[in-house]
């Protein structure tokens, strides 16, 4: 059986590829200037004519759009999504927002055409990831107004793999349940996956025993961050996998068999422009800003949007070992670009942070990152890592902070506090974590 | 396996077609006859179609004048030359 769920499309001649993506992406801004009243006025407003986009290069200079702008576009008639709509209100089969965390959420409407390619989507990622219809999915999430796994566990019943729900469930019968029926796979954030293999131990089980073999991971960075990655397979003693998305774009990014660690971007599904500083393309080896179109999207399109997630390009041009063509983000998500800030004129990444922390078997899984501005010399900033002590490995909290902060200063070159505090002080999210407190007033 | 299986996109791209056309003439007789089970059905199948159809390439337009990807436009970049798009087979 096939490794990959289209492998026409995920090992097509990059040259057809480039070609249909064109293709697509004229059709979907003709779709949207012809039936969004939002895009028919940006693209007016830049003198865009959908039937003149023929090159790359015609692409670029049709303008981005920013999450401001679908902000400052919903909330009119046709009620709730406002000018953002471009199909009729009752083609609108699935309501969903985005979380909201950076300012007022944006409502995302979907058809069930949209909603298909959704699950077909994530069918994608899935079947790449081991997926099979002998799979039992667990799906411990809460089902609700977040996309989050939603298009997952459909695109399960798509492969034909069985399908446990385990919304409204806490975390202890969240694992008792995937014990009771042997669940073969979960799908979670990588904060959660690791929660999970805690609340199992605390429960009395050893999550090594259960039936989990696969693992797949999303909603925050982590699971392509080498460190992270490795404490959830340790965990569960199961393969596990990342995956990219969002509810403006969709699910575009997902990793693979292959030897590196990170996403293959789905490019027959998306056009996924990766873009320097001046708005143009970096080459492999660099990295940059996604820009992001999907490419069949009916209810709500969006036209290059700037997703603010930082990539970077594998070097190599080859062809993947896992023999797709799709281009390779190695090390998936580096950051969001609004994460991503200076500390004293040095840029810090958070995932680099985390690799370092879960790198390291001193401290257990969960920690925070706090920058301040230093007591007596306020132009001076202070980054401060909290890390729990870890009892399996017993190592005292001060030798585990000197060598915290040996291993920060190499990764990072940032000089950081580090503060091992006991065992559980820290809170324990259940879907993604936010673990970056920046407390510096006034930063930009 | 089945003898009819298609062996390439042309075949593909009629029998979607054919597919397409059927469950447009379900819907439209869901709709004169009132029989929403049959409309809302077919429209659902119209839908789920959609997802077939994205899966199977279509024929693709290249226009020569600028061409779109076209593996000896070098000016056309992306972060990739034509030359890495040729070698990435």
């Amino acid at each position: 059986m096939s490794q990959m769920w289209n492998p026409m499309l995920e090992t097509m001649d990059r040259a057809d590829l480039r070609a249909l993506q064109v293709d697509r992406f004229r059709e979907q801004v003709r779709h949207a200037y012809e039936h969004s009243p939002f895009y028919r006025r940006k693209l007016d407003a830049a003198g865009i004519d959908p039937d003149d986009i023929r090159t790359f290069e015609d692409i670029r200079s049709v303008p981005t759009t920013k999450k401001g702008e679908l902000r400052d576009a919903q909330g009119g008639d046709p009620f709730p999504y406002g000018d953002l709509l471009a199909t009729s209100p009752a083609e609108v089969t699935e309501y969903h927002q985005t979380s909201g965390t950076t300012g007022e959420p944006v409502r995302q409407a979907d058809s069930w055409s949209d909603w298909e390619w959704w699950g077909d989507c994530w069918a994608t990622v899935l079947w790449a990831q081991g997926i099979r219809p002998d799979d039992r999915v667990f799906f411990p999430f809460s089902y609700n107004v977040f996309v989050a796994f939603w298009a997952a566990h459909y695109a399960c019943e798509r492969i034909g793999a069985e399908v446990v729900p385990g919304g409204n469930l806490s975390s202890a019968q969240r694992v008792r349940k995937m014990r009771e029926v042997d669940v073969t796979a979960f799908a979670s954030t990588p904060t959660y996956a690791l929660r999970l293999a805690e609340v199992a131990r605390e429960e009395g089980f050893e999550p090594t025993d259960f039936a989990v073999d696969t693992v797949v991971c999303a909603g925050e960075p982590g699971a392509s961050v080498p460190g992270t990655k490795a404490r959830i397979e340790e965990a569960w003693d199961a393969d596990v996998y990342d995956h990219a998305g969002a509810t403006e774009a969709g699910a575009w990014g997902f990793s693979c068999d292959g030897e590196s660690v990170g996403l293959h971007l789905n490019e027959a599904q998306f056009l996924i422009e990766v873009l320097d500083e001046d708005g143009e393309p970096v080459d492999p080896g660099e990295t940059g800003e996604i820009v992001i179109t999907p490419l069949n999207r009916t209810a709500q399109p969006y036209i290059r949007f700037e997703l603010r997630d930082e990539i970077g390009l594998r070097e190599s041009a080859a062809v993947c070992d896992c023999g797709r063509t799709f281009r390779f983000a190695e090390g998936g998500v580096l950051g969001r670009l609004d994460d991503l800030t200076k500390v004293n004129g040095v840029l810090l990444a958070p995932t680099a942070i985390e690799d370092v922390v879960r790198s390291y078997d001193g401290v257990s899984d969960e920690y925070e990152v706090i920058i301040d501005s230093h007591e007596e010399k306020p132009d001076l900033d202070v980054v401060t890592v909290v890390a729990e002590e870890n009892p399996e490995t017993g190592v005292p909290a001060d030798e585990a902070g000197e060598e915290l902060r040996k291993k920060l200063k190499q990764t990072t070159s940032i000089t950081c506090r580090v503060d091992v505090v006991p065992y559980e002080s820290l809170e324990r999210p259940e879907l993604k974590a936010d673990r970056l407190d920046d407390r510096r007033e006034n930063h930009v | 396996m089945s003898e009819d299986v298609p062996d390439d996109l042309d075949e593909l791209r009629a029998l979607v077609a054919d597919l397409d056309e059927s469950a447009a003439a379900l819907r439209a007789y869901g709709e004169a006859n009132d029989v929403p089970a049959i409309e809302r059905g077919a429209k659902r199948v119209q839908g789920t179609l959609d997802s077939v159809k994205q899966n199977v390439p279509g024929a693709l337009v290249r226009d020569g004048a600028g061409g779109a990807g076209g593996a000896g436009d070098s000016t056309d970049s992306d972060g990739e030359s034509a030359e890495e798009g040729e070698s990435g087979r």
